[in-house]
């Protein structure tokens, strides 16, 4: 075999050009579709952090029947015993974090402005999910002793004209169906860059919300779990965990509460390889190409070959050889490219156009990289031009000895 | 002595485009073993395909080609390709060395199919290359070696395996008389150690030595001469 390895090595440089060409076609496949892999990866990682940790949490809890009516933020249908059910929720193996919350719809007013909002009330374990704190621009977070104050974002302040410790008014229907307003102290402002977010949720402490809202229970419970590839796990185990205790809630995890992310996910997954796919086939045509090209200039020396006695098999091996040699090459000076612009974007990110697309997507994204997105390329890359080399090899390989003598 | 080839009643015809050419018409042949055979004829005689028959690279249109006592058309393409490895040596008439490798391992080519230790082979291909007089030369690739010295790469090649029979085409037709003279005396000396050879040439000079010589013409022996 190292024969055959030595003289498919001379062979290939036979006509350099034409390698370095059809190798390039392969580089240029295999840095892309790593590239595109590092792209994809680090958009969604944030993306789905990013909705994990602002929305979705890993997990929810809901009372039955809150998600049908979801789309209307309901205040009447929530979790009434919820200390026991988040202590609950606490002790099952994996959970990292819990934090009752409080949604409702409302309506925010300053002098002659109105603007709809979305009320979250939030006690300080929610630090925990969804790190409001490090979020904040001007202002501080509450404390426990804040009754009266309210946290907006900055895009709403700025479109109201509210400034830091302003008054603004806020009302809502309670869980009662009665309608009912309180003035607040405007205490934090805060921004996650996500200007529908922070146009819309405004939060305040959960006692308030509860008193406003005239509610003892909460809307949902948060839970954040230490290894995120076992949230389908650890859902289950807190459903049969407060099953067993009798309560029959929605547990839903973050694939559930955001099926469009998870589709775009995939979305993005499919796309990107059906088009680096096609990059890597048209290489693979050169390939083709290329390997034709040899058998017909290397005809009368297979018949040489097979004159001295080298078998059909043995010829197939040596052309599917050169072209594998070609590929390999090809995908390692692929892989190494595609890992270094990868890992110099990831450094410095870089800006990407229709971030709005999804919501929660970064407009400055750090390309990432897994094993997978390196390892799957390169093999995909050899396998196709392995298939690529095996109709010219066999060609060669089938050739009558003295035909091929007799080729001029 | 034994015969290694025995051609019975063998006729050859190429399609060449919607012409049929009858190269071989009817020829029968014994080649024992020992033979230094010189098959002669005008260009289009059948020289070629004769020999390329006798080394199991061709099968005949009708007739039988026994190798060995074996038909080779009842042969496998594998089996073939290993007696062609086994005992067969072919000189072809243009060189046909293979340009990326050296001389060393153009002759050392044929040889990797055998059960050879590197040591052995080694020994092989040098020996064979210091009969043809082109061991100084052994690391040079064809397109640096002279026509006559390709010839005598090839020539070496088809002899380092130690083949039962060696097949040669015009062997000597790209060497001035000096070393045709040589190989022709190197061929002769393995001949008396027991290799078969069968030539085909217009070089009087192998005429001289051979112990039959065939004459073809139109695809027919019109004469064989002891």
């Amino acid at each position: 075999m190292a024969h055959f390895f030595n003289l498919a090595w001379r062979n290939i440089q036979r006509n350099k050009r034409r390698t370095i060409i059809t190798a390039s076609a392969i580089v240029v496949g295999v840095t892309m579709m790593i590239f595109t892999n590092g792209l994809i990866t680090g958009l969604l990682d944030r993306t789905i952090t990013n909705s994990v940790e602002l929305e979705t949490g890993h997990i929810k809890v809901y009372a039955l029947g809150y998600r049908e009516k979801s789309d209307l933020i309901p205040t009447n249908i929530g979790i009434t015993n919820y200390t026991e059910v988040l202590d609950l929720t606490d002790g099952v193996q994996g959970v990292n974090a819990v934090s009752p919350r409080i949604r409702a719809g409302g309506m925010l007013h300053i002098k002659e402005e109105t603007t709809r909002v979305i009320i979250n009330g939030i006690t300080e374990q929610d630090l925990k999910v969804r790190d409001l704190k490090k979020r904040i621009i001007q202002g501080e977070y509450f404390t426990r002793e804040d009754e009266n104050v309210i946290i907006i974002g900055e895009p709403l302040a700025d479109r109201l004209t509210i400034q830091l410790h302003d008054k603004v008014l806020l009302s809502c229907i309670a869980s009662d169906g009665t309608p009912v307003s309180m003035s607040l102290t405007v205490k934090a402002l805060f921004s996650t860059q996500f200007s529908s977010y922070d146009s819309t949720m405004v939060f305040l402490p959960l006692r308030k919300a509860q008193d406003m809202l005239k509610m003892d229970g909460i809307t949902e419970i948060v839970v954040m779990i230490d290894n995120p590839e076992k949230v389908e796990d650890v859902t289950a185990d807190i459903a049969s965990t407060l099953q067993n205790k009798g309560y029959t809630y929605e547990v839903l995890h973050w694939e559930e509460l955001a099926p469009e992310l998870a589709q775009f996910a995939e979305m993005e997954k499919s796309m990107s390889f059906l088009f680096m796919s096609i990059v890597v086939i048209v290489a693979a045509i050169g390939i083709l190409n290329t390997m034709l090209m040899a058998v017909y200039e290397r005809i009368k020396e297979v018949g040489v070959m097979a004159a001295f006695g080298y078998k059909s098999q043995s010829i197939l091996v040596l052309f599917m050889l050169e072209g594998l040699i070609i590929g390999v090459i090809g995908a390692v000076i692929g892989c190494i490219l595609g890992l270094g612009i990868t890992y110099y974007l990831s450094q410095v990110g870089m800006t990407f156009a229709g971030a709005d697309v999804v919501e929660f997507m970064e407009s400055h994204i750090y390309p990432r990289l897994s094993a997978l997105d390196v390892v799957f390329p390169f093999f995909f890359a050899v396998t196709v031009t392995l298939l690529a080399a095996l109709y010219p090899a066999y060609r060669a390989s089938q050739l009558e000895p003295v035909e091929a003598l007799r080729h001029v | 002595m034994s015969e290694i080839v025995k051609l019975q009643n063998v006729t050859k015809n190429y399609s060449l485009g919607k012409t049929t050419v009858r190269a071989l018409r009817g020829v029968t042949l014994e080649i024992t073993r020992g033979d230094f055979i010189a098959i002669v004829g005008p260009s289009g005689s059948g020289k070629t395909t004769l020999l390329n028959l006798m080394g199991c690279l061709d099968n005949p249109t009708s007739g039988t080609v026994l190798f060995e006592g074996e038909d080779i058309s009842l042969l496998t393409r594998n089996r073939l390709a290993e007696i062609r490895s086994e005992k067969v040596g072919f000189v072809f008439q243009h060189f046909n060395l293979i340009p990326v490798l050296t001389a060393f391992e153009n002759v050392e080519f044929p040889l990797l199919l055998k059960k050879l230790d590197k040591t052995e082979r080694r020994k092989r291909v040098i020996s064979a290359l210091e009969k043809v007089g082109l061991k100084e030369k052994m690391e040079r690739k064809p397109f640096e070696l002279s026509g006559g010295e390709q010839q005598r790469v090839a020539t070496a090649r088809a002899l380092a395996g130690n083949p039962d029979i060696v097949l040669a085409d015009e062997p000597t037709g790209d060497l001035d008389s000096e070393m045709g003279g040589k190989v022709i005396q190197l061929m002769k000396n393995l001949n008396r150690e027991g290799t078969t050879f069968v030539f085909s040439t217009h070089d009087p000079a192998i005429m001289k030595h051979a112990s039959k010589v065939v004459k073809l013409h139109d695809g027919k022996i019109v004469n064989i001469e002891s």
